[in-house]
């Protein structure tokens, strides 16, 4: 069995003898592992937005003129007792009177024999709820007896989480094709450096020598160039995030945890991407 | 060590071996001469295990060459056991002279520092030590074929092929290439000889020539 330091070895003699080669695929990698890291940037905040978004959502709920003033701290508590509710904020008739005067200007409801508007509750949430969520609490709250109408601000909700869903499907499908460039850099360059060394392989073979010669140093060095250059564009884009600041809002990076589990990945990727450039020659 | 029996191969509908037969027993030099296109160089191929025949049998240290190739690992073991100069065998270019010389043994499984200080020993024997650190490309054809012999000697090969080994050198080099394969078949090595000329005057046991796809004294 090769030990690691003659992997080593063998990887910085190869990257000494095809300095062009190497480098010039380790930056494409680069370049393309960071472009990945952009997009999960991009993705990490925009989640927190909408998470931000979502945290404003409040559900009012309008109650029907037959409930009589004794049944509402029955309907209160009912209210209470709903999963994630964490407190709830009552608005009388004359209450949402003087909103609506306040908001639409004062004696608007002049002439009217009696006040038109319901009374309601604002609901709160002690955790944020998605779309879906909100959907399940309004279906339960439609069962409740007394309950005439129900509004969450579903449209610009929807609208978000369309948005948010279609920049993820985005950021999967421009992440699978960059994930198949760092596939196709690895595969290409050591299908060049294979055969370039092609004659030397014979050789080895000639000698009797098993994979640990002839393929493991090709993956360790697929593994080490993307771990590596994933690593570099963790650092870069950390030091760009530190540098720069924007006053609207925070950036905020992955866990370093989180960024070295990435960069592992990338050099699983790299191994893999190693492996379609030199089984054909290894095969042959 | 090496039994070639009744062994048949033809080449693009040109027959290169007829009943090709000859044995050569462990610590023997023989000599194969024969024209170009006669098979030597395929007869070679043959025992690195990269051709099989078409009719015949062949035997590596007693065992049967088509159930070697089936089995990776004995393949390897094999080759491990087989040094070469000339035709098939060069040096790595990516690698130093003392690199080249010490990848023999590294592959059998020696530790590097062994495999190292064999290596040194062998440059130093083959009077490589000068250009020990330099590069294939760096250094004379008659270097680069002293260095595959002492590549085989530091690797602790029990069988040379040597295809030609003395190919476009002059006589002076090509003595001192001949003096250092009689000098291991001293030392127990069983030496195959391959030339289209007369091969070396002292040293091998036997000569054969190539006829008509067959093996004749």
């Amino acid at each position: 069995m090769i030990r690691p330091s003659r992997f080593l070895r063998q990887i910085s003699r190869h990257i000494r003898r095809e300095k062009r080669l190497s480098l010039g695929s380790f930056l494409v990698l680069a370049i393309a592992l960071i472009l990945i890291d952009l997009f999960w940037i991009g993705s990490i905040n925009l989640n927190d937005q909408y998470q931000q978004i979502l945290k404003t959502v409040r559900m009012e709920v309008f109650l029907s003129d037959s409930v009589p003033d004794s049944a509402l701290p029955v309907m209160e508590q009912a209210l209470l007792a709903l999963a994630d509710v964490s407190s709830v904020s009552f608005t009388s008739k004359e209450e949402a009177a003087r909103i609506l005067e306040n908001d639409l200007g004062a004696g608007i409801l002049e002439g009217l024999e009696e006040n038109p508007l319901p009374r309601s509750y604002i609901i709160f949430f002690g955790r944020t709820k998605n779309l879906e969520a909100l959907n399940a609490l309004e279906n339960q709250l439609v069962r409740l007896e007394g309950i005439e109408a129900i509004e969450f601000g579903r449209p610009w909700i929807q609208k978000v989480e369309n948005i948010g869903r279609n920049i993820r499907r985005i950021g999967y499908a421009v992440g699978g094709l960059i994930l198949c460039v760092v596939l196709l850099t690895m595969a290409n360059t050591n299908r060049l450096t294979a055969r370039s060394k092609s004659r030397d392989f014979f050789q080895l073979r000639l000698l009797g020598a098993g994979p640990s010669y002839l393929i493991y140093p090709f993956l360790a060095e697929g593994f080490l160039s993307a771990f590596i250059a994933a690593m570099l564009g963790w650092v870069l884009l950390f030091y760009i995030a530190d540098q720069v600041t924007f006053s609207a809002f925070t950036i905020i990076l992955p866990s370093l945890g989180d960024t070295l589990i990435y960069s592992i990945l990338a050099g699983i990727t790299g191994i893999v991407g190693a492996w379609l450039g030199i089984r054909r020659l290894l095969l042959s | 060590m090496i039994e070639f029996d009744r062994v048949d191969f033809s080449y693009s509908s040109q027959v290169l071996f007829s009943g090709l037969s000859f044995h050569l027993h462990k610590g023997q030099y023989l000599v194969l001469s024969g024209p170009a296109r006669s098979g030597k160089s395929t007869l070679v191929q043959m025992i690195a295990g990269m051709v099989v025949p078409e009719g015949g049998d062949i035997f590596i240290d007693g065992r049967d060459l088509i159930s070697i190739i089936k089995s990776r690992k004995e393949l390897r073991e094999m080759r491990r056991r087989i040094g070469g100069v000339g035709g098939i065998y060069s040096l790595l270019t990516d690698r130093t002279i003392l690199e080249n010389v010490a990848l023999a043994a590294e592959i059998a499984g020696q530790p590097a520092r062994v495999a190292r200080k064999n290596a040194l020993e062998a440059c130093s024997k083959y009077r490589l030590g000068h250009v020990a650190s330099h590069f294939p490309d760096m250094v004379s054809e008659v270097e680069r074929r002293t260095a595959l012999l002492a590549r085989a000697e530091a690797g602790r090969k029990n069988l040379i092929v040597a295809d030609a080994p003395t190919a476009g050198l002059d006589e002076k080099s090509a003595q001192y290439i001949h003096d250092r394969l009689a000098a291991l078949r001293l030392a127990g090595v069983a030496i195959l000889y391959l030339t289209a000329g007369k091969g070396p005057q002292k040293g091998p046991d036997q000569y054969l020539c190539f006829r008509e796809g067959k093996l004749t004294p």
